[in-house]
């Protein structure tokens, strides 16, 4: 027999008990809803942590790092006191080694390297302005390829070392009417340091006699900058960052971590450097680039390997959702077999019949496996459009609640896993129907026609 | 032509064996009407189940147009009954679900033969047995007289040489019977050979040849 005709005749055969297809076919529909949408999601965390980690990192970067426990933020491996070193800097009771100048020159100089930018940790003491209150801050320095959404001003063309890119949550605070009003006006900015008490200083002190001169001597000194505002803006959906940090240029951040460091053990010793690759987004021209700092002794990772972190704990869970959706599509493989039998039986006559006409087992066989295909059709389907429904609805809910941007949704159904979902619950159904199709094909027509 | 040599067919085993067909042998030119009449376990069924290759005899020969079908695969024995052989029975066994038009078509879709010309042969066959008009109307909701004159088109759609109708009138009234009887001994006309099984004297007779098992011998044989 032809396959479209056995297909037909399935199909019909099936249409004629759609009470007991429909019931067989749901617990298929159960597996493909929760596994459809375990899919979704799994698509829209992937977007997000794209979308994220765009926002956040330049893939074109590659961090270096003198020690594998900045690259990695896991300083857990110090778990018996280790020897003090005294060019190493401590960290959750582990030694933290750093990068200095030489290492910094020769990162630079490395083959592919476009540019460096070193990680500066560089807490101002406050933020205020002429005649207001002072404020907390976080300060970082501005990226290309940060995108943060502007409010007024403008932010594209970069900042100028006396310029910074404000938080519209400080409009208000500062006493700004609205955001274009505070473009181009002035902030402080203040830095602390310590310092170390000059011996004059504290001779002049002790010579004049007083208490109160010897109170003045402070061991720290704060330092006001003065910026003009560029642009306000506001903090992403996809920042990583809880704090919306303030903006500013690489160089102005070059000599606050100056002010800030001279005279202590941190004076030039950075923790990580970002270096720009040339051809940065160029998989291979980033490996290139990191095998030739490996070389030299350093611990590299890029933003890939930060996506892959998130990716690996999202997968975890998206795998443990899975397990319940494959358990209920093995517990219907169980339903399909049952039904199929019975189904067997029922027909044993329209069996012996076929079989008297010169039908082919390998075919009586078919037909039963094609009935239980249609069954993981009908059942997939059913439980497909079901999901794509409910994810439907409950994508606008579940985007205001976690705070997402307009037109990022956490399900997103993509055709592709779909069908091959679809094909295989088809597969698995024809699997299933296996068994009780044998038995059919097996059947004695005399016995199936006999008259009792 | 139909040649039957010293077949014969046991059941069971060791103590329990049952001897369902004694050494019978005969000949049934073409295009004549045969009658195999018997008591219920006389061994008339049996011998039709092995004459349309259903069953397969412990020993003996089955010539039919100078082949021994005993002798081919069980490929080309399913090949042998969907070209050659059309099946009645007493329980219509037409299948309920489907439209007559499904019911009639089965045979040839099972010969792979295209829609095309599967849909002017069914159309001619339901024509032959007057259910055109119920062409799309489903099986299960027809007369039993209606439903065993869909089980003729699905038998003669094929046109097969030899048509075997075991009890064809069994399950229906004398006058609906009548009308099959007449329907069937009407096929003659087109060359093929009709092998009735049935204890229904009656019918028997009109046959032109009489073959009667008893206790799985042949106890007499009229016309041959």
């Amino acid at each position: 027999m032809r396959t479209l005709d056995i297909i037909k005749r399935a199909g019909r055969s099936l249409s004629e008990s759609k009470t007991r297809t429909i019931l067989t076919s749901m617990a298929i529909a159960v597996g493909a809803f929760t596994l459809t949408l375990t899919i979704a999601a799994g698509a829209g965390a992937n977007n997000y942590v794209e979308k994220l980690i765009n926002s956040n990192f330049d893939p074109a970067e590659v961090y270096v790092a003198r020690d594998d426990k900045v690259i990695s933020s896991d300083y857990s491996s110090a778990t018996k006191p280790q020897e003090y070193s005294a060019n190493s800097t401590t960290m959750y009771g582990a030694n933290v080694y750093r990068l200095d100048e030489s290492d910094l020159t020769k990162i630079k100089n490395t083959d592919g390297v476009e540019s460096i930018t070193p990680y500066y940790s560089i807490t101002p003491l406050y933020v205020t302005r002429d005649g207001y209150k002072k404020y907390t801050g976080y300060v970082r320095i501005y990226k290309s390829s940060q995108k943060p959404t502007v409010s007024a001003g403008t932010i594209s063309n970069g900042l100028n070392d006396d310029e910074v890119s404000l938080p519209d949550d400080y409009i208000k605070l500062l006493g700004f009417k609205n955001p274009s009003d505070a473009i181009g006006k002035t902030i402080n900015i203040a830095f602390e340091r310590t310092v170390s008490l000059s011996s004059s200083d504290i001779q002049k002190a002790l010579a004049s006699g007083t208490t109160t001169a010897l109170e003045s001597l402070k061991p720290y000194e704060i330092k006001t900058y003065s910026l003009k505002i560029k642009d306000v803006s506001k903090q992403e959906s996809t920042s990583l960052m809880s704090v919306i940090p303030m903006y500013v240029s690489q160089n102005f951040a070059e000599s606050v971590n100056d002010y800030i460091t001279k005279g202590t053990n941190d004076y030039q010793k950075y923790y990580m450097v970002y270096a720009k690759v040339k051809n940065g987004n160029n998989v291979t021209a980033r490996n290139e680039v990191m095998s030739r700092l490996k070389k030299e002794g350093f611990k590299v990772a890029t933003a890939e390997d930060t996506e892959k972190t998130i990716m690996q704990f999202i997968n975890v869970l998206q795998g443990i959702v899975g397990v319940f959706g494959v358990l209920a599509i093995i517990a219907s493989v169980f339903g399909i077999i049952n039904t199929q039998y019975i189904s067997v039986l029922e027909r044993t006559k329209e069996i012996g019949l076929m079989k008297a006409l010169g039908m082919r087992g390998r075919d009586v066989s078919k037909l039963f496996q094609y009935e239980a295909a249609w069954i993981g059709l009908l059942g997939g389907g059913l439980g497909v459009a079901l999901a794509m429904i409910v994810g439907t609805l409950l994508n606008p809910p579940i985007a205001s609640m976690l705070g997402l941007d307009k037109g990022v949704y956490m399900l997103i159904f993509e055709p592709m896993p779909i069908v091959i979902l679809l094909v295989s619950l088809v597969v698995v159904a024809i699997l299933a129907g296996y068994l009780p199709s044998k038995k059919a094909a097996k059947l004695d027509p005399i016995k199936a026609l006999r008259t009792e | 032509m139909i040649e039957v040599v010293n077949i014969s067919k046991t059941y069971g085993k060791k103590k329990n064996v049952f001897l369902a067909l004694k050494n019978i042998s005969f000949k049934i030119p073409d295009g004549k009407s045969v009658a195999i009449v018997g008591k219920s376990g006389s061994g008339k069924s049996t011998l039709m189940h092995a004459i349309s290759g259903l069953d397969r005899p412990d020993c003996g020969q089955i010539i039919i147009d100078g082949k021994d079908i005993l002798e081919l695969k069980q490929k080309e024995v399913d090949k042998f009954r969907a070209e050659k052989i059309g099946f009645i029975f007493q329980d219509f066994f037409i299948q309920a679900g489907e439209t007559c038009y499904n019911n009639v078509s089965l045979p040839l879709e099972i010969r792979k033969i295209g829609y095309k010309e599967r849909k002017s042969r069914i159309i001619k066959a339901l024509d032959t047995v007057e259910l055109s008009d119920k062409i799309k109307q489903k099986a299960g909701n027809m007369s039993g007289g209606q439903k065993q004159r869909l089980a003729i088109a699905r038998a003669i759609v094929n046109e097969p040489s030899i048509i075997f109708a075991d009890e064809p009138t069994g399950n229906l009234d004398s006058v609906t019977g009548g009308k099959i009887e007449e329907l069937l001994f009407g096929l003659k006309d087109n060359g093929c050979t009709l092998i009735i099984v049935t204890h229904d004297q009656e019918l028997a007779g009109k046959c032109d040849i009489q073959i009667v098992i008893k206790d799985g011998e042949i106890y007499s044989r009229k016309g041959l």
